[in-house]
């Protein structure tokens, strides 16, 4: 299977505070890989070296877009973004000041993919409220929002940081499928702690642990045998 | 586009009561009134679109009066070349600025600008003294020609320039704020990390607002000097940093017919409060904190809330 994301001996650290160990990763193309470990292991960490929020101490961070190889070590948030990796961080935050509809726009404008219908059907709701503030939403909503606009301008690969992190079972049940459906289209990376997400999603898991990687799973079956429980 | 034009009919509106206002209060009161709207709409695109404080607007305001004021002392008599000149001077000032500081935190870039004012003061007060004519300024009045029929030094002539300038701003002005550059400005005041996450790059959107902001500033200046034919370190004092902000947040930060509203108060005020009582800073100033106290926009908040209150009744 074709690499799309390749991490070299990356180490990275804030200020003395050494975070990442020699972390050495590769992601499959349209397959969905799941980072697993506590919290303080460095998976956020790992992601904001990744989308060019964080430069890394050494090591490398490669893209493979049309056969070409790019290190993204040293460009900016918004040119890695426009490479089409979009980052969609923990915090659920959204333009709490601007409509559903405005925030699409936002998204939307830098890759002029105007194209949102295919949001509506991931997300049937964001539809009803495209004219209610990014502000009065709630938290499923907002991630719904948040996810569907990172989908706008069809980005190769999606970085989600704890996507069902506060949400109702029941929203997360539904999260879960809209993942299974649109992880066929792209590589996705997420960093999840429930098991049931893990099981349900994951083509492969890393289990990181104080900055290191401690096992590679990349079989389905081995994946839903595993215990990651202890890992958390 | 539509969404863009939608409230077109707003600064026509506008336009249109300063027009009439002609007949009732002195033109010279309403032209003051014009080009300090400009001066204050840079102050409120800064605050209300790129959420930046600036204590030196004077700053920006003096280096397109001083280049319209050297043209027009020094190399010709067109005032509208003047204008061009306060407006490409102004807007490489701002840009060669604007890369070196853009990127400060909100504090530090309020107090950097004010240092930098403080600088200009003092380059054109004494340093470059033999250009600038040093704290008596340059007088140029009788040297500006009529262009297109338009005498610059005759008042009724200058007013209606001054409208149709205010008009071309307020146009310009309602464009950027609710086209997708507008949005990208508000989103980067609410999270500037997310916008980066979309694809965006917060520097370069930062450094255009800087830039607009800027250059209405020195379009203001060039008109202030064409209108008095006089220019003087004054016009780029400390104080006069202070009393923009005030003005900015008395009409209604991020809104389009705030600074009008501002202007039209302090000119006013200064005018008229100023024969009862010689300190008119104490009016403005209790104004201020009470419109502060009622509503976070300012006096166009007020009304707007009013008007929402009407419509809920």
């Amino acid at each position: 299977m074709d690499k799309i994301l390749e991490i070299k001996n990356v180490n990275g650290a804030y200020g003395e505070a050494k975070v990442l160990f020699d972390i050495s990763l590769s992601f499959e193309t349209n397959k969905t890989s799941i980072i697993v470990g506590k919290n303080g292991a460095g998976k956020t960490t790992l992601f904001r070296i990744i989308t060019g929020f964080m430069k890394p101490t050494s090591g490398s961070v490669n893209f493979f877009n049309n056969e070409k190889s790019q290190n993204l070590v040293g460009l900016p948030p918004y040119k890695i973004a426009n490479l089409g990796i979009r980052y969609v961080a923990q915090d659920k935050a959204v333009f709490s000041d601007l409509t559903v509809k405005e925030n699409l726009e936002l998204a939307a404008y830098p890759t002029k993919d105007y194209n949102w219908d295919f949001i509506f059907e991931y997300f049937p709701k964001l539809q009803v409220l495209l004219n209610k503030k990014g502000g009065y939403l709630s938290g499923g909503e907002r991630q719904m929002l948040i996810i569907g606009r990172a989908l706008l301008g069809k980005p190769s690969v999606l970085l989600l940081d704890e996507p069902m992190e506060g949400l109702a079972p029941l929203i997360i049940e539904g999260f879960i499928e809209v993942i299974s459906k649109i992880k066929k289209e792209l590589t996705l990376i997420i960093v999840e702690q429930n098991i049931p997400v893990i099981s349900k999603l994951a083509d492969r898991v890393f289990l990181i642990k104080e900055g290191k990687i401690i096992a590679d799973v990349g079989n389905k079956d081995d994946i839903k045998k595993a215990t990651f429980e202890k890992y958390l | 586009m539509i969404r863009t034009f939608k409230k077109l009919w707003q600064p026509l509106f506008v336009i249109t009561i300063v027009f009439v206002a002609r007949f009732f209060v002195p033109i010279s009161y309403l032209t003051e009134v014009i080009i300090f709207s400009i001066f204050i709409m840079s102050c409120n695109f800064l605050l209300g679109y790129g959420g930046l404080l600036s204590f030196g607007q004077p700053l920006y305001l003096g280096v397109g009066a001083y280049a319209t004021a050297c043209y027009l002392f020094y190399f010709g008599q067109n005032p509208l070349i003047g204008l061009l000149m306060g407006l490409i001077v102004g807007t490489i000032f701002a840009l060669g600025i604007g890369v070196i500081i853009i990127k400060l935190r909100s504090d530090y870039f309020a107090l950097t600008n004010a240092a930098m004012n403080v600088v200009g003061f003092f380059l054109v007060y004494d340093l470059f003294s033999n250009i600038t004519g040093g704290m008596d300024g340059i007088w140029f009045l009788t040297k500006m020609n009529p262009v297109f029929g338009i005498d610059f030094t005759n008042t009724y002539h200058f007013f209606i320039f001054a409208e149709i300038v205010l008009l071309i701003i307020l146009l310009l002005t309602q464009y950027i704020m609710n086209s997708m550059f507008g949005t990208i400005c508000l989103a980067c005041i609410s999270n500037e990390k997310k916008v980066r996450f979309l694809g965006y790059s917060v520097f370069k959107t930062k450094l255009l607002s800087f830039i607009f902001s800027s250059v209405l500033a020195s379009l203001a200046g060039s008109l202030y000097a064409i209108y008095f034919g006089y220019v003087c370190p004054s016009m780029m004092g400390q104080e006069k940093a202070g009393e923009v902000v005030a003005t900015t947040i008395l009409g209604g930060v991020g809104t389009l017919f705030g600074p009008i509203i501002g202007a039209a108060i302090i000119i006013g005020a200064k005018d008229i409060i100023s024969n009862i009582i010689q300190n008119w800073e104490v009016f403005v100033g209790a104004l201020l904190v009470i419109v502060v106290l009622k509503a976070d926009e300012g006096i166009v908040g007020l009304v707007n809330d009013y008007i929402k209150k009407q419509k809920v009744i």
